[in-house]
């Protein structure tokens, strides 16, 4: 199928130019547009001048900073969790044949995938707040007397509010992907090991696992990306004494005092780059730690 | 036995919760020490459906949903083609850099985008939410049909073009019907990213693009929970049925077996 130069290229050109102007336009365009509002410059506000400002006075007010080292800690726990939930479901689901596999996947794909957010929050907070049904049922068990003797999980200062929320959507979302990679695998791995004297754990461990492994980082990373930038978990189900990076970002981005502007601003490229930083540093974090079993051998 | 045993457990942990959450909307009345509400009324379900927010919502929604999954499954294959016929540099780039905007922090990317929608003035209606919504999905539909256009062998387009096929027939004939189940997926998939999106939507819909999760959201963090409760489950429900949709239609193209190899 041999087509004149030209002709490809104008075509490979016409291919990929929507994606990448959009890109170029709504991503790069946004990221310096608040680059240059955060360096104080924003010449419909009469604001000209060019300054480190407001990263400084950021950072003075820790407020920020203690918000960002909470949204790490957040997103790194139920990151960590959802991985280990979703492998060992897909390593169940391994184990499963023909149709009850089949059954079982349906189901499981068919219920968690779609759940969105807002009713994962609320199916939380219905079953895990004081008043919810964890601690009902505890009561009428004779088990507390109060409502107040239950633990506070929703709303609480250390989050495990959002990190139950983030952890319910986002194991569904590595077994899906995990998943679909895996039975792929030709069984004939699964068989040499098991000649070889491996068990089925074993197996797993050192033939499924980092036969995924491109996978597995890259649901980590997203997922790590997507729980440091979210708002409506940590705002809805978080603490309001210790909030998150982005609720922070988010109360200052429409706050009507103008100072506010170019600070929201500065909070947002902070965030950014700790966001990069912190996703590069997974990546390879997670490179060492699953294929150094696959090297050493 | 033992592992019929851990099915079962695990399909009763999935039911469990929707059963609750069924109950707690059609109830009213649910005071502390209660495992269940006493009061049995359909009073939510009636508000809900008689008050126009609620209804011009779910249309919103489906209206803005369907926007992005057309837009970001178009975009995302045209881009899958490129990069899987191109061997040059320039493919190998893209290929690297084409889901970016998964890995930046949601709400960095919505604030910069939301700057720049201001600029471009396409703020506040809903074409620029459908662009940005579809923003977020494009990187899933490129996976998904970068994944099957791989699976289609280059000799069935030698082939088809040896016995005479032009570029329409060859796309008509060959590579839609294989594609068939992928594109379903993507739209499906975009439709769910861009349906339960909160945080898109407000920024750069404003008081003009009025979604499901922009009317959910004021009554989760008000405590109204039972209402919250019936939107939630309209809002399962309307994603169910476009699951299952998209499910039918790939189960159909399988069964068929046709160019199946």
């Amino acid at each position: 199928m041999e087509k004149p130069k030209i002709k490809l290229i104008i075509r490979n050109i016409g291919l990929s130019l929507p994606v990448i102007v959009l890109y170029t336009v709504l991503i790069l365009g946004g990221m310096i547009l608040v680059s240059i509002q955060s360096l104080g410059y924003i010449p419909t506000l009469n604001l000209k001048e060019l300054s480190f400002d407001s990263y400084i006075s950021v950072i003075k007010e820790t407020r920020f900073l203690k918000g960002l080292v909470f949204s790490i800690f957040l997103a790194s726990v139920s990151t960590f969790i959802s991985i280990i939930m979703g492998l060992s479901l897909a390593r169940y689901l391994l184990t499963l044949k023909g149709k009850i596999r089949k059954g079982a996947w349906l189901i499981f794909s068919k219920t968690m995938i779609i759940l969105p957010y807002l009713y994962v929050i609320l199916l939380v907070i219905i079953t895990f707040s004081r008043s919810g049904y964890l601690s009902r049922l505890l009561y009428n068990l004779g088990i507390i007397s109060n409502s107040i003797d239950f633990p506070s999980l929703v709303y609480d200062k250390f989050g495990i509010g959002i990190i139950m929320v983030y952890v319910l959507k986002g194991f569904p979302f590595v077994t899906l992907f995990i998943f679909n990679v895996m039975k792929n695998i030709p069984l004939e791995y699964l068989y040499i090991s098991a000649s070889l004297g491996a068990n089925y754990k074993q197996a797993f461990k050192k033939v499924y696992v980092p036969l995924a492994s491109t996978t597995i980082i890259w649901c980590s990373c997203v997922l790590f990306a997507y729980f440091l930038g979210s708002l409506e978990v940590p705002i809805l189900v978080g603490s309001l004494s210790s909030p998150t990076s982005s609720s922070e970002l988010y109360s200052f981005y429409l706050s009507p005092q103008i100072n506010d502007i170019p600070k929201a601003m500065a909070m947002n490229i902070m965030l950014f780059i700790v966001g990069i930083i912190c996703t590069i540093f997974i990546n390879f974090l997670l490179k060492k730690l699953l294929l150094r079993r696959y090297n050493e051998k | 036995m033992k592992n019929k045993l851990r099915f079962i457990f695990i399909i009763i942990c999935f039911i469990i919760p929707f059963i609750l959450m069924t109950t707690l909307s059609i109830f009213k009345q649910y005071r502390y020490p209660d495992l269940l509400p006493k009061v049995f009324s359909f009073d939510n379900w009636k508000d809900i459906l008689a008050d126009q927010t609620y209804t011009n919502s779910i249309i919103q929604s489906i209206i803005t949903a369907m926007g992005a999954s057309i837009t970001s499954t178009l975009l995302g294959f045209m881009l899958a083609r490129f990069l899987t016929t191109s061997k040059s540099m320039f493919s190998k780039i893209i290929r690297n850099i084409y889901s970016f905007p998964l890995y930046i922090p949601s709400m960095v990317l919505f604030i910069g985008v939301h700057q720049m929608s201001i600029y471009l003035s396409i703020a506040n209606n809903i074409y620029g939410v459908i662009l940005v919504h579809s923003l977020i999905s494009i990187p899933y539909s490129t996976n998904i049909a970068i994944a099957y256009f791989e699976g289609i062998s280059n000799q069935l387009e030698a082939i088809a073009t040896t016995l005479g096929c032009n570029t329409r027939k060859l796309w008509s004939f060959v590579l839609l019907p294989l594609l068939k189940p992928a594109i379903v997926l993507s739209l499906a998939i975009s439709f769910l990213l861009s349906f339960s999106e909160y945080l898109a939507t407000a920024l750069i819909g404003g008081s003009n693009v009025i979604t499901l999760s922009r009317v959910m959201y004021p009554l989760i963090s008000n405590g109204n929970l039972q209402k919250g409760t019936a939107l939630s489950l309209i809002f399962l429900l309307v994603n169910l049925i476009i699951f299952c949709i998209a499910d039918f239609i790939v189960k159909k193209n399988k069964a068929k077996g046709y160019l199946y190899i």
